[in-house]
């Protein structure tokens, strides 16, 4: 276990990484989807600048996109990158937590949604986790074929399952699907591993702070992009007040 | 059949007085133009303390005979104790700033949920000077530093060490020994996030604690000068009589910070708005006032018209605004004493005609402020509604042409506004590298545009409907916002705000004449601040909890008897 760097407020995890998410070029929209799924992480107790460190980079290095092309037929949906990109997990746990809404109003638990080479699965997981939503599932597989999937059940609370050793949110890219969840209990010849987290957890995180290890440079320096370096003029003005007071 | 605004109803036998619409309330100027009231959230923090028999203790002072040192004050609740922790050291002069750039000050303060230990303390002394250099935990609530008022503190110390009282007039012209710089509360710097506390009853309202860390401030404040002047006089010294020592407030300058949060929460500014306006709809429905509620409000308007002689200021426009108010309150006195006036079937809502009619904005907003004032019992269960934790959705289902209907129809100010003209874009709102200050950028002079805040609400709905003309009508938000992700949070924001009439500022907010001013004293004003004093467009100076009564007569002190306090005589 790295040492902890720093431990966050949950106001901070939404104000830092929403910005960072800006810092590589999200629409601010998208970056608050995004700060609200980061805030989900940190009161499930993970490390949210370990997760997204790489989801940002992803996006900085232009390995993804937050373009996705969009198919729709009988309530079914399918998101697909651009050619030669992985899709970001931000655009695809935005268009996921937006999709699943109208889906419940309708009671339309017949409908799934997929979404090809999603660069990081697990925050789409995390992103329909924060959205609220229950009774449904969301399952990934990736190319070395290790398969995940996390259920959601009533009061926020989720179960993780695993096939191999890989957890889920070290998965990398992989094709997902998001179904009404299955009834019943998995079966425990596939699914190797399992965890369940509740929102107990988040009670915790408010009376600990969230703890950033090693990756939280990386996200602070993605934050730093979006804020406007001082000049002579903007130091003595920009605020209004003098800069020294003798009242 | 019952008004109802957000979730804040009217009784429903008291429907005569429409609630005001929000095109005539949040406009700037209107809202520039904002006074305190009893909903205020200073007012319903007096009036708990009050009601639950908080009791208030000295836990520590350890300061020595220039004052430096370490103090703890507490408050217990029935339920818990909120301890404040306080750090004064010497300041040099030069480094005496109002500015969140500053990076010392005379007193550095941390709120601490119960009592600290001395670990803690321990830890609070390395990190509460440092203030947004420092780190904290979520048991420390809110962070808050002041500086002394070099007029007035000297000359209060110097008064008592003498065995006098200080001048009123002087102590009037100022009315704190202390200005706080920063409040942080709300996770800052690792202090407790709101929802570890927003359950609480004592802290589910607005601004509860921070207000409860002014408070204790300013106790500690007068504390503070009566020790330095019993170092100074010995025998001869004497403590602040109780008049003057109730008239002292705890000062605060007030910069950019403040509009940023007026923005981003929306649905928290209707509630506050619509628990004002419900009120003063409340009083206006009323079908008549008692001969003793008549000589209540006289007395007041009394008051009033010495509080705002009191009122000092040196910025030309409030000045002005002050001599015109002036003339307001005299017609309003005189007014409230003609015959017949305060008699005739809906006097309050007359009242409320006469003020729109004949007065400047804040002429009028004063007069609702007075409204209120002896009507406790109508009203004061709506500071109860003066809190959210709404958070604003995106409706993918919903067809771009509905969103189109949308805004027509609750953001005709915005789509009426030219954002072809420069001027119309003048400014921009961002955070400064420098200790992540809020400025105010011109965008022909100033860097950084590249970087705006999204605050330009106005702007940005104005684009969104220029380019969902563009578009089939039969398209859905949702797949609208796949192809162009950069307009999510300004659609998320039209259809989220649909029930809160109150939630917009109905104003640019980026244009060329735009006073951020005018937000600020807004939200000071629901804080429960007086004595405006704007240094520029861009901040202010007020004063706080002044009139309030002190810990030690919260049991005998009428607990709302302290609105437009005036100087001793």
């Amino acid at each position: 276990m790295s040492v902890s760097l720093l431990k966050l407020s949950l106001n901070e995890v939404r104000f830092y990484f929403t910005r960072a998410a800006v810092g590589v070029g999200v629409p601010f929209g998208l970056a608050e989807d995004f700060g609200r799924t980061v805030s989900w992480l940190a009161c499930s107790g993970l490390d949210p600048a370990r997760i997204c460190a790489p989801v940002l980079q992803s996006l900085e290095s232009g390995q993804s996109s937050l373009y996705p092309k969009l198919n729709q037929w009988n309530g079914e949906a399918l998101l697909k990158p651009p050619p030669d990109k992985l899709l970001s997990a931000i655009q695809a746990g935005s268009f996921a937590s937006d999709w699943i809404v109208p889906m419940e109003q309708k009671s339309g638990k017949n409908s799934y949604l997929s979404a090809e080479n999603v660069d990081y699965p697990f925050l789409v997981a995390a992103a329909l986790g924060a959205s609220g939503c229950s009774g449904w599932a969301i399952s990934w597989e990736t190319s070395s074929e290790d398969r995940f999937l996390i259920n959601y059940e009533e009061n926020r609370s989720w179960d993780a399952f695993w096939s191999d050793r890989v957890v889920p949110e070290n998965s990398g890219p992989g094709r997902l699907k998001i179904t009404p969840a299955d009834i019943g209990e998995p079966d425990r010849d596939v699914w190797l591993h399992r965890e369940h987290r509740s929102s107990e957890d988040a009670a915790v995180v408010l009376e600990t702070g969230v703890a950033v290890h090693e990756s939280w440079p990386i996200i602070y320096s993605f934050f730093k992009r979006c804020l406007v370096p001082s000049t002579d003029g903007s130091h003595q003005a920009g605020a209004g007040a003098g800069l020294v007071d003798s009242d | 059949m019952p008004l109802t605004a957000g979730g804040v109803s009217q009784s429903p036998e008291l429907t005569n007085f429409a609630l005001r619409p929000p095109e005539k309330v949040m406009r700037l100027d209107r809202m520039g133009s904002s006074f305190p009231t009893r909903l205020s959230f200073m007012r319903s923090l007096i009036r708990r303390m009050s009601r639950e028999g908080w009791s208030f203790d000295r836990l520590r002072f350890e300061v020595d005979d220039d004052g430096y040192g370490v103090s703890i004050y507490a408050a217990h609740t029935p339920e818990r104790t909120y301890s404040l922790v306080v750090f004064t050291n010497e300041l040099d002069p030069q480094e005496r700033s109002d500015r969140v750039i500053a990076e010392a000050w005379d007193a550095t303060f941390s709120l601490f949920d119960g009592i600290p230990s001395v670990e803690d303390t321990e830890r609070l002394r390395a990190n509460t000077p440092k203030q947004e250099a420092g780190r904290f935990c979520p048991s420390e609530l809110v962070l808050a530093r002041a500086n002394k008022s070099l007029r007035l503190f000297e000359h209060v110390v110097s008064s008592l060490a003498q065995g006098r009282q200080p001048d009123l007039k002087l102590l009037a012209s100022v009315g704190y020994l202390m200005r706080t710089t920063a409040v942080y509360g709300s996770g800052k710097f690792g202090c407790a996030d709101r929802e570890k506390i927003s359950g609480r009853k004592e802290t589910r309202g607005a601004f509860q604690v921070e207000m409860l860390c002014v408070y204790l401030i300013r106790w500690f404040t007068i504390d503070l000068v009566e020790h330095i002047a019993r170092c100074q006089g010995g025998s001869f010294a004497v403590p602040l009589a109780p008049e003057p020592r109730r008239f002292l407030g705890i000062g605060n300058a007030t910069g950019l910070g403040m509009a940023p949060f007026l923005i981003n929460h929306p649905v928290l500014i209707h509630k506050w708005v619509s628990a004002r306006e419900t009120a003063l709809a409340r009083v206006g429905s009323l079908e008549s006032v008692s001969s003793e509620t008549i000589e209540k409000f006289t007395k007041l308007v009394d008051r009033a018209i010495k509080h705002v002689e009191e009122w000092k200021v040196e910025d030309k426009l409030q000045k002005a605004r002050i001599t015109r108010l002036r003339e307001d309150l005299e017609s309003l006195i005189k007014w409230t004493r003609e015959d017949g006036n305060l008699h005739q079937p809906f006097p309050w809502e007359s009242l409320y005609c006469f003020a729109h009619t004949n007065f400047s904005l804040e002429g009028q907003e004063l007069a609702v402020s007075l409204m209120l004032e002896p009507h406790g019992e109508l009203v004061d269960d709506l500071s109860d509604h003066m809190h959210s934790s709404y958070e604003l959705r995106l409706n993918p289902a919903m067809s771009v042409e509905c969103l189109k209907e949308l805004i027509e129809e609750k953001y005709g100010w915005a789509l009426g506004i030219d954002f072809e003209d420069p001027e119309a874009q003048r400014h921009f709102w961002y955070y400064s590298e420098e200790k992540l200050e809020p400025r105010f950028g011109n965008r022909e002079v100033d860097p950084g545009e590249e970087h705006e805040m999204p605050l330009a609400v106005g702007r940005d709905v104005s684009l969104l409907f220029s380019i969902l003309n563009k578009v089939s009508a039969e398209e859905t938000v949702g797949e609208f916002v796949i192809d162009r992700p950069e307009f999510r949070h300004i659609v998320r924001r039209v259809q989220s705000l649909v029930g809160f009439p109150y939630a917009e500022i109905r104003d640019n907010l980026v244009g060329d004449g735009m006073r951020p001013l005018d937000l600020l004293r807004f939200k000071l004003a629901f804080f429960g601040a007086s004595k405006f004093d704007p240094k520029s467009d861009l901040w202010t100076r007020i004063t706080m909890f002044q009139g309030a009564p002190l810990p030690e007569e919260l049991d005998e002190y009428d607990p709302d008897d302290w609105a437009f306090p005036v100087q001793p005589s």
